[in-house]
């Protein structure tokens, strides 16, 4: 059977338009994020980047470039100026007690900021500021694989954590095909269709991979102007060659950071209602705040960590880290699937469907009180008729997808005439049965979201982090090349 | 450049088109588009899909690499191979690879500047290529050149490397200039260089000889001059082309007979004619992806959904519109709008609104 995204993509399809694919906002994107665009140059690794534009998004963006990042020195200017902005977001989330967030095109563009963070972070040969914007950019590269993490924002994948398009998940990596799914975009021609338009979108790159035929036809040749003026020694060519260079770029930068802006509407306007926590009800704070919650406590502590005077981030993990960061990354994924299956009735729908989570209407309740002394249990037999494919075994403990959640342990399942089955569930205490009085409908999951699990799982691996031995001169003892 | 007067078993479909052979990179593409009729038959007329989508099609086509990136990879292999001991020897050496003879053939057989000859090159650097490793001994081969055939075309390319250990046993190797960035290194470009090494592997097997299914990946090291050495197996890759070696002959076959006699590839009618099979891969391997996309839309394919939700979707499923899906996708959808809290009636999902599901 189809599942419940491959349904959304039909929906799509016949629509002509994004149909949702969960009923709750599980990101918020600040009005303030930074918005980052990224050209780098082809063929060339380790993180050179040619140009960017960034700043705010409901401020004032800058671009800078340079003639030929594969000048050093000419780099690290680049790297200085993208250095001062990230300080302003960083300066600006310590003031609000809150956490960085930086808005990039596609998993392409995050890459690449990988690449810059690894060249810089522990390199003793760039200015210090060099550095410590690798440290910080590290900061958001550790983030981002942090299932439920906010600090970064890739704008593909979050749109596609909300919304689907009739296209393949492939051709959603394309950010300007899949905002023109939204919406069209400025210049598209009135009379094109849906499908005209995605072509035309497509024509465009969206970072920090250049087109071929860009580069061919217009950043090439103002190139080699530029290593012509510089052989030659002549500065007015030299100056006139390199803003050739930066001609070359900026379009496709304009366009990258048009297609942020507009990706950076349409996470803020999705109109859902935040993720809750259906299984503490008596706590105000919803998953969402939770999760805001935990990026907080990561950004003051990496800042905490990076204020040491010794601050090893190592290029790869060890064996014992590599298991920290896969436990905080398994600890991470399980409370954010659990508080979605519970809170959010698309994702249940889609679990009942895949017999994950459980879903049956109640014929009858028999309870039976448990002994009179302390710890005993409750009994009580649930006599349902079961919709979805999943059945409960013996051993197993399920939720009531209800505030509160319950957990029951199931210790008998009995299949029943006509389709029914007898489940005896018992619990400590007195038995619980609200919300399951007969004729309702009640769902049954396997977990509850277990918040502080992810919060020491990562707090051991920042700990392992810190008990490394020293393997670079304390941050003061530094000095610049 | 390629050679129009080229001759060979597909040289009737050509047309105008010029003869433009597959390299290791374009035969392992063809492989894992080996359910698309079209694409195999061009590649076993050996005319490259952006000339047929640009000529038979009108398309606007751009593919190919950026100079810059070509620079890059040519000027990553000369500092690899320059000085002795080369940065290559060295790197080969440190993961077992290292061989006494290195044997450069674009040295004993240059090509010539311009495309004339170019053929002729290639068939010396073949036989060239062929006499090293028919000597014995350990030795390793860079930039030699290979025939491989399937069915009764055949195919030069030009492995990067080919390492004869003391057994007589070969590995083939391929060198990209892209950084090794451990497990992020990105597994798109890693398989493709894999394919690469496959075809080399079936043309190796292809003239009689013994290989390991490794590949030697040689790939820039990040934030050094040096290079990283990987040794990988092929599994995957090589069964994949061995698959098209013994497929693509019938495919192709299949395909001439929907054709009408005179039929050539330059014309728009003969492409229409050829099956096409649109799925994910299209996009990153082939010129007439956007073409098929647009015919996979009008035949309601559900292909253009991904190749996961086509699997779940049977052919032409969305053509019947909203009033007659399949019972399993209606059950879906279904469920899909009543867990958004819209109608659960597939008409009134037809009418509803069309800007928000």
């Amino acid at each position: 059977m189809p599942d419940l995204v491959t349904a959304a993509r039909v929906l799509a399809h016949e629509r002509q338009t994004v149909v949702d694919v969960t009923t709750t906002l599980r990101l918020k994107v600040a009005p303030h994020a930074l918005i980052l665009s990224l050209a780098g140059m082809a063929g060339e690794h380790d993180g050179v980047l040619h140009a960017f534009t960034a700043g705010p998004a409901d401020g004032t963006r800058e671009t800078h470039a340079v003639p030929d990042p594969r000048d050093r020195d000419t780099q690290a200017a680049l790297w200085s100026e993208l250095a001062r902005i990230v300080d302003r977001t960083w300066q600006r989330a310590l003031d609000d007690r809150t956490f960085p967030q930086v808005l990039v095109s596609g998993t392409a563009a995050l890459d690449h900021l990988t690449q810059v963070a690894e060249r810089l972070r522990n390199n003793t040969r760039v200015p210090d500021d060099a550095r410590l914007l690798g440290q910080r950019l590290s900061y958001w590269v550790d983030r981002a694989d942090v299932p439920g993490q906010q600090s970064v924002v890739v704008a593909t994948t979050a749109l596609r954590e909300h919304l689907v398009t009739g296209m393949s998940p492939g051709e959603e990596e394309h950010l300007g095909a899949f905002l023109e799914w939204c919406a069209p975009g400025p210049g598209m021609p009135a009379d094109a269709s849906l499908l005209e338009r995605v072509e035309l979108a497509e024509r465009h790159a969206t970072g920090p991979a250049r087109r071929p035929e860009d580069d061919r036809g217009v950043l090439v040749p103002a190139l080699d102007r530029y290593s012509l003026a510089q052989l030659l020694g002549d500065p007015v060519e030299i100056l006139a060659a390199a803003e050739a260079v930066g001609a070359a770029l900026r379009p496709a930068l304009r366009h990258q950071t048009r297609l942020l802006r507009d990706a950076h509407a349409v996470l803020t306007g999705l109109g859902l209602p935040e993720l809750p926590d259906v299984a503490r009800p008596d706590d105000p704070r919803n998953a969402l705040d939770r999760l805001r919650d935990a990026e907080t406590n990561a950004f003051s502590t990496w800042c905490a960590y990076l204020d040491r005077p010794v601050h090893p981030i190592s290029g790869l993990d060890g064996n014992v880290a590599a298991a920290y960061r896969l436990a905080r990354h398994e600890s991470a994924n399980a409370a954010l699937s659990a508080a979605v299956v519970l809170g959010d009735p698309l994702a249940r729908e889609a679990a009942v469907l895949a017999g994950t989570a459980l879903r049956g209407r109640v014929l009858r309740v028999t309870q039976r009180a448990p002994a009179d002394r302390p710890g005993a249990w409750s009994r009580t037999v649930l006599q349902v008729t079961l919709t979805g494919p999943g059945v409960p075994r013996a051993g197993q403990t399920w939720h009531l997808a209800a505030p509160g959640a319950a957990p029951w342990r199931v210790d008998a399942t009995t299949p029943g005439q006509d389709g029914t089955v007898k489940i005896t569930v018992s619990r400590p205490g007195r038995a619980d049965t609200t919300g399951c009085a007969p004729g309702a409908t009640i769902d049954l999951v396997r977990d509850v979201p277990d918040w502080d699990a992810a919060r020491r799982a990562a707090g051991r691996l920042r700990e392992r982090d810190a008990a490394r031995s020293p393997w670079l001169p304390a941050r003061t003892d530094r000095s610049s090349t | 450049m390629a050679d129009k007067s080229t001759a060979g078993p597909g040289a009737f479909l050509r047309g105008a088109l010029p003869f433009t052979p597959a390299g290791a990179a374009g035969l392992f593409a063809a492989a894992e588009l080996q359910d698309c009729a079209a694409h195999v038959l061009m590649t076993m007329a050996q005319v490259a899909p952006a000339d047929v989508a640009s000529t038979a099609l009108g398309e606007k086509v751009n593919q190919g690499q950026s100079p810059l990136a070509l620079g890059r990879g040519n000027a990553f292999e000369r500092q690899l191979t320059r000085g002795v001991p080369s940065r290559l020897g060295v790197a080969l050496g440190h993961n077992g690879l290292g061989t006494d003879l290195f044997v450069d053939v674009t040295r004993r057989v240059p090509m010539p500047p311009s495309g004339h000859g170019r053929e002729e090159a290639l068939r010396r650097r073949e036989q060239a290529t062929l006499d090293v490793l028919a000597d014995g001994g350990a030795a390793t081969v860079w930039q030699g050149a290979l025939t491989v055939t399937l069915g009764k075309v055949a195919f030069r390319v030009q492995p990067d490397l080919i390492i004869r250990d003391d057994t007589g046993r070969l590995r083939v190797g391929e060198v990209k200039s892209w950084a090794d960035n451990g497990p992020r290194t990105s597994g798109r470009a890693l398989s493709s260089a894999l394919g690469q090494v496959a075809v080399g592997d079936l043309a190796l097997r292809q003239a009689g000889h013994v290989t390991v299914p490794e590949a030697v990946l040689v790939l820039a090291r990040p934030r050094s001059s040096d290079a990283s050495v990987r040794v990988q197996a092929t599994g995957r890759e090589k069964a994949l082309i061995d698959d098209a070696a013994r497929a693509f002959p019938q495919v192709a076959s299949d395909a001439l007979r929907r054709l009408p006699p005179g039929s050539t590839l330059d014309q728009s009618d003969t492409v229409r004619a050829l099956p096409t099979a649109y799925g994910d891969l299209c996009r990153l391997r082939c010129a007439l992806a956007d073409w098929c996309r647009r015919r996979a839309v009008e035949r309601g394919d559900p292909a253009v959904l991904g190749d996961a939700a086509a699997g779940d979707l049977e052919p032409g499923a969305l053509l019947r519109g909203p009033n007659a899906r399949p019972p399993l996708l209606q059950a879906a959808v279904d469920a899909h709008l009543r867990a958004t809290g819209l109608t659960t009636a597939p008409t009134q999902a037809a009418e509803g609104d069309p800007t928000r599901a």
